[in-house]
C-alpha cells in the first residue's frame, strides 16, 4: 500500500511507492530507498509531501526469506525423521506452528 | 581405548560428589505430608548457593510474580508449598551438578535442553491435570546421564559425539552403537541411587521407549517434552535432530496437533526463563 507522507516525517530507508516528478522532470524513480541526502534535495526542490510504500509491503520479501528459512530450519530438523506417519504429522504441525509465529 | 560397560559406569556413581547432606534432609523433609514454612525455609538457608539460586528463580518471569519477593519465606508464601516443592529439587540438583567440571563438553547446551524440556514437561503436565513437580523434576533430569558420562569417561563421550557427527545419527543411536549402553541406563541408576521418585526414575529410563509403558505415565509426558524442546530448538544448533515420537504414546496422551501448537507456543513464550538454569 502506498501512503502519502509530508517530507519533515520521512526516514531515510523507506521506499519510494511512485516515480517523484518536479513537473515533467523525474527527481526520483519508483523503489528509491530514500537517504538523508535525497530528503534534504527534495526539501530545495520544494517537495512538501512523498509517497512511500507501507512497511508492510517492503517486508514481503523479508517474510518470504523468513519463511524459507523456517521451512529449511524444519527440514533440517527432521532430516532423519523417515516416512513415519506420525513424525509426519508433527513435521506438518511444527511447519504450520512456524509460519503462524510468523505473522 | 579400552572398553567400557554399563555396570562400570554405574559402580563409578560412587565418585560423583555426594548430594549435600543439607540437600538430602530437605528433599527428604518434603516428601513429608505437611510441612512448616519455617522448616523449609531454614534448610534451604543452610545451603547458601541453593539459596541465592532459588530467589533468582523465584523472581524471574518464571512464576509470573507481580511483585520482587527478597527472602525465602515470602518466596514460600507466594508460590506455595507445592510449587516450591518443584523449584527446591530442581534447583538443588542443578545446583550440585554444576559444581561437576566437564572438559571438552557443551554444558550450556545441555542445561539449557534440560531445562526446556522441564518447561514443556510443565506445560503437559497442566494441561493433563497430572504433578507439575515431577514432570518439572524428570524433565530437568531425562539426560543427567550424558553429563555423568560425559564428566567420568570423557573419552568416550567424545567418541560418542564424532560417531554421530559422522553418521549424522540421533545420539542415542551413537551411544548403543559406541557403548553398547546408552544415557538412559546411567540417568536411572543415578535417580535410583538418589531416591528420587519411582516415577521419576521410570520415566528417565524409558523416555526415548515409551511404548511398552501403561497409560497415564510420566513416561509418555518426558518422551513428548523432549520431542517439544528440540523442536523449539532448546538448545538449537545445526546438529540437532528431532527425536522420534511413538505414535503409541502420541495417542495415549490424546492432546491432538491443535493443543499441541497451543502448547508450543506457551513454552516458547517463556523460554527466556529457561536461562534459570546457567544463572
Amino acid at each position: 500500500m502506498i501512503q502519502i507522507i509530508p517530507l519533515d516525517q520521512t526516514l531515510p530507508g523507506m521506499v519510494l511507492g511512485e516515480v517523484l516528478m518536479s513537473g515533467s522532470n523525474m527527481l526520483l524513480p519508483l523503489g528509491t530507498v530514500i537517504n538523508t541526502s535525497h530528503i534534504e534535495s527534495l526539501r530545495h526542490c520544494g517537495v512538501s509531501e512523498i509517497a512511500v510504500l507501507s512497511p508492510s509491503e517492503r517486508t514481503i520479501a523479508e517474510v518470504d526469506e523468513q519463511r524459507e528459512a523456517l521451512r529449511g530450519q524444519v527440514e533440517r530438523l527432521f532430516r532423519r525423521a523417515g516416512s513415519n506417519i506420525t513424525m509426519k504429522a508433527l513435521r506438518r504441525a511444527v511447519l504450520e506452528y512456524q509460519l503462524e509465529k510468523l505473522k | 581405548m579400552s572398553e567400557i560397560t554399563l555396570q562400570m559406569v554405574v559402580d563409578d556413581l560412587d565418585r560423583l560428589p555426594a548430594l549435600p547432606e543439607v540437600i538430602w534432609d530437605l528433599m527428604d523433609y518434603l516428601q513429608r505430608p505437611e510441612v512448616d514454612v519455617g522448616q523449609v525455609a531454614y534448610r534451604i538457608a543452610r545451603d547458601p548457593a541453593l539459596a541465592a539460586k532459588f530467589l533468582r528463580v523465584a523472581n524471574s518471569s518464571f512464576y509470573g510474580l507481580q511483585r520482587q519477593v527478597a527472602t525465602i519465606p515470602d518466596v514460600l508464601t507466594v508460590l506455595g508449598l507445592r510449587a516450591a516443592r518443584t523449584l527446591i529439587n530442581g534447583v538443588a540438583v542443578v545446583t550440585h551438578f554444576q559444581t561437576l567440571v566437564v572438559a571438552g563438553y557443551d554444558q550450556r547446551a545441555f542445561w539449557l535442553h534440560s531445562a526446556g524440556t522441564a518447561l514443556c514437561a510443565r506445560a503437559l503436565a497442566r494441561e493433563l491435570g497430572t504433578n507439575m513437580e515431577n514432570s518439572f523434576t524428570a524433565g530437568l533430569l531425562h539426560d543427567i546421564g550424558r553429563l555423568i558420562l560425559a564428566a567420568h569417561f570423557p573419552e568416550k563421550s567424545r567418541s560418542v559425539t564424532t560417531y554421530r557427527a559422522e553418521h549424522d545419527c540421533h545420539p542415542i543411536e551413537a551411544e548403543q552403537e559406541v557403548l553398547g549402553f546408552d544415557h538412559t541406563q546411567i540417568g536411572a541408576a543415578l535417580a535410583l541411587r538418589w531416591k528420587f521418585p519411582a516415577e521419576i526414575v521410570v520415566a528417565i529410563a524409558s523416555h526415548h521407549k515409551p511404548m511398552g509403558m501403561p497409560a497415564g505415565s510420566l513416561v509418555d509426558q518426558i518422551h513428548l517434552a523432549d520431542v517439544m524442546a528440540h523442536v523449539l530448538e532448546f538448545p538449537g544448533g545445526n546438529d540437532d535432530l528431532v527425536p522420534f515420537l511413538s505414535n503409541v504414546a502420541w495417542n495415549r496422551l490424546g492432546i491432538g496437533w491443535v493443543k499441541f501448537k497451543r502448547l508450543l507456543g506457551e513454552v516458547d513464550a517463556q523460554r527466556n526463563d529457561a536461562e534459570w538454569v546457567l544463572s
